[in-house]
């Protein structure tokens, strides 16, 4: 499980400073299974934009850029995600709890979208890496169900 | 949602009158210049009145509307328009249609051989109502044709769309009136333009969530540049997707629920953590824990009944109450909490709200604040300030808020409803969010304070702890309302 709080390049700047970069590359090439938690699901993609320029772990193809348009930044409260695949079973219907800046657009592996100023990427999901924008934790019985299809799927 | 801006024209240019007295008009311009300023797309619509025709009957304003409708502009004309003849020459000057009011009501067969001559598609039958009642001859005149039969009448004629003001609610700039478009659903098929009152984006939003509104005449607003055309588009696209909020707030006190009327006057309500369990199972969507008794100990507040509520809790948790540093928000985030409240500490130095934002990020940082007669207290409502609370919101909102919990003082624990003049005055000016609370007592008050109070949450205390409704009553009767939900 990768969560994440702060912003993308302290997180990847402590990844790479403690080597747990190299760790988790080594556990996904042994098929472990891995799922990122919004900050810990941008990590996953190739770079993001925030603040600077940063590269990510690259497990997933895709960008992460900044939320533009009339609805406030950081997008904070629920949104209604459409889902689908066996992260979300049961659940490819429902609102989530969201707090982002930043998010990943139409990414390759896209499992669920949400719309804020536009369309972004809810989840995604690469054969054993998962990840979610969103907050489960937060995000009541969805959510759980969410963490629970994830410890089913190992 | 077809936006519709509005021209009043007096001696060829775009004025506004106050109360319809001509001695009061306030001068915009030349029509093509207020045109430009405001961005008005191609391919709108563009609704006209020709205030001098109005009066004397005869259309004059006829050289403005042929400019206009050489530009990519479906041009609407209204004003006086009486007689066959009168439609016709509007209709020679470009004007795609023709908006009549007092022949709608009053003459149906005119109101016929009008659809007869120029098809029903060119014909908008403009209703005045106050009170119910609809009105005539430039509102002065109360019409004997009840409200269901000048419907009836437009229907059969074949006619699909009528543009309806309330006129209490014109060009004061206090929202539209919902009540009555609400209450034409079950009066009349028709499509309705609503006219009158718009005067946030947030007043569009709602409109468009009521199902039987299609459009919507904006005149004062726009003039005034409360409304921008391309910002409100790109709000009707996306945002309703995204669920309004319903809150149970739990004030704490000593590590029990209490609850008091306008602050004073408490009472035990219970476990917190009981309460928290029960609202997140109900369909809470986020709990508010305020600590009431910390202002006064000044004390920290209980970390212990936060780390309890949030050990239970799979909804976003925001706490508040004695938070006056740095040190003491961090605390309750280490505790659990998402987010942090603060009220008294803010107000006595501003910067606060600007340290936290940078050190935790915007989104833990909520601005709590208790406002009385549009003022700021401090100290749980007791101690006035000399803050304007609208005022107050805005700057915290630039220093660093993710969101606004606004108290109404005068309304908390008082079931009379939201203060929704408060509200509109803050929710028009910011682009953050505002949870509404104090003064819920009913179910409409909760629809109110979002519909035309543009809050993008509710939160009642109370209501929830005397199981007066639970968060799921509340919950059903939005969105039985049109309005989007969890």
């Amino acid at each position: 499980m990768l969560p994440g709080v702060g912003s993308f390049a302290a997180a990847m700047h402590w990844l790479t400073s403690t080597r747990i970069d190299a760790a988790i590359r080594a556990a996904v090439a042994n098929r472990a299974f891995l799922l990122g938690i919004c900050v810990g699901h941008q990590l996953l993609f190739d770079r993001s934009s925030e603040l600077t320029d940063t590269r990510g772990l690259g497990l997933l193809a895709g960008d992460v850029d900044r939320f533009e348009g009339t609805l406030p930044v950081p997008q904070i409260g629920w949104n209604r995600v459409t889902a689908r695949g066996p992260l979300f079973d049961g659940v490819e219907n429902e609102s989530f709890y969201f707090v982002n800046s930043y998010a990943a657009r139409g990414a390759a592996d896209e499992i669920a979208r949400a719309d804020y100023n536009g369309p972004f990427t809810a989840a995604v999901q690469r054969e054993r890496v998962f990840g979610v924008q969103f907050h489960p934790e937060k995000s009541s019985a969805a959510g759980l169900r969410v963490l629970r299809n994830f410890v089913q799927c190992n | 949602m077809q936006l519709i801006p509005s021209l009043d024209l007096l001696n060829g240019r775009v004025v506004r009158l106050t109360h319809g007295d001509f001695d009061t008009a306030r001068v915009y311009g030349e029509p093509e210049v207020v045109l430009d300023a405001l961005d008005v797309p191609r391919g709108a619509r563009l609704h006209v009145v020709d205030l001098e025709a109005s009066r004397s009957g005869r259309p004059i304003e006829t050289g403005v509307v042929r400019r206009l409708a050489t530009r990519d502009l479906i041009v609407q004309v209204g004003g006086g328009i009486r007689s066959l003849a009168d439609a016709q020459r509007w209709l020679n000057c470009g004007a795609q249609r023709i908006v009549v009011g007092t022949v709608a009501a009053e003459s149906p067969a005119l109101l016929a051989s009008l659809v007869a001559a120029f098809g029903a598609q060119r014909i908008v039958p403009a209703i005045d109502v106050r009170d119910g009642v609809v009105r005539t001859d430039g509102w002065s005149r109360a019409s004997a044709t009840p409200l269901s039969e000048v419907f009836a009448r437009i229907e059969d004629l074949g006619i699909e769309e009528a543009l309806v003001t309330d006129i209490a609610k014109d060009g004061a700039l206090r929202g539209p009136s919902f009540a009555l478009y609400r209450e034409l659903r079950a009066l009349t098929r028709l499509r309705l333009i609503a006219s009158g009152g718009v005067s946030t984006t947030s007043d569009v939003v709602s409109l468009s969530r009521l199902g039987n509104v299609s459009g919507c005449v904006i005149g004062k607003a726009l003039l005034e540049r409360r409304i921008n055309l391309g910002e409100l588009q790109a709000r009707l696209a996306t945002t309703n997707t995204i669920p309004e909020r319903v809150i149970p707030c739990l004030d704490v006190r000593d590590g029990r629920v209490v609850k008091g009327v306008s602050f004073e006057h408490i009472r035990d309500a219970g476990d917190p953590v009981e309460a928290a369990m029960r609202y997140e199972a109900e369909g809470a969507d986020e709990l508010v824990l305020l600590d009431i008794s910390a202002t006064d100990r000044t004390a920290s507040t209980a970390l212990d009944t936060v780390r309890r509520v949030a050990e239970s809790l799979f909804i976003p948790l925001t706490v508040g109450g004695g938070v006056r540093t740095i040190d003491d928000f961090r605390a309750l985030l280490r505790a659990g909490a998402d987010r942090v409240a603060i009220n008294t500490a803010a107000l006595r130095r501003p910067e606060l709200l600007r340290e936290c934002a940078e050190e935790f990020g915007v989104q833990a940082v909520v601005l709590s604040c208790d406002a009385k007669g549009g003022f700021a207290t401090v100290r749980g409502g007791r101690e006035l300030t000399d803050v304007d609370a609208a005022d107050w919101c805005l700057r915290a909102e630039d220093l660093g808020t993710g969101e606004i919990l606004l108290t109404s003082v005068d309304r908390d624990g008082t079931n009379s409803g939201f203060d929704l003049e408060l509200l509109r005055a803050v929710t028009s000016r910011l682009k953050i969010g505002v949870i509404a609370s104090g003064g819920a007592g009913a179910l409409s008050h909760f629809l109110d304070a979002i519909e035309s109070g543009g809050a993008r949450a509710v939160l009642a205390a109370s209501l929830f702890h005397d199981r007066v409704f639970t968060v799921s009553d509340v919950k059903r009767y939005l969105a039985t309302e049109g309005i989007p939900i969890r």
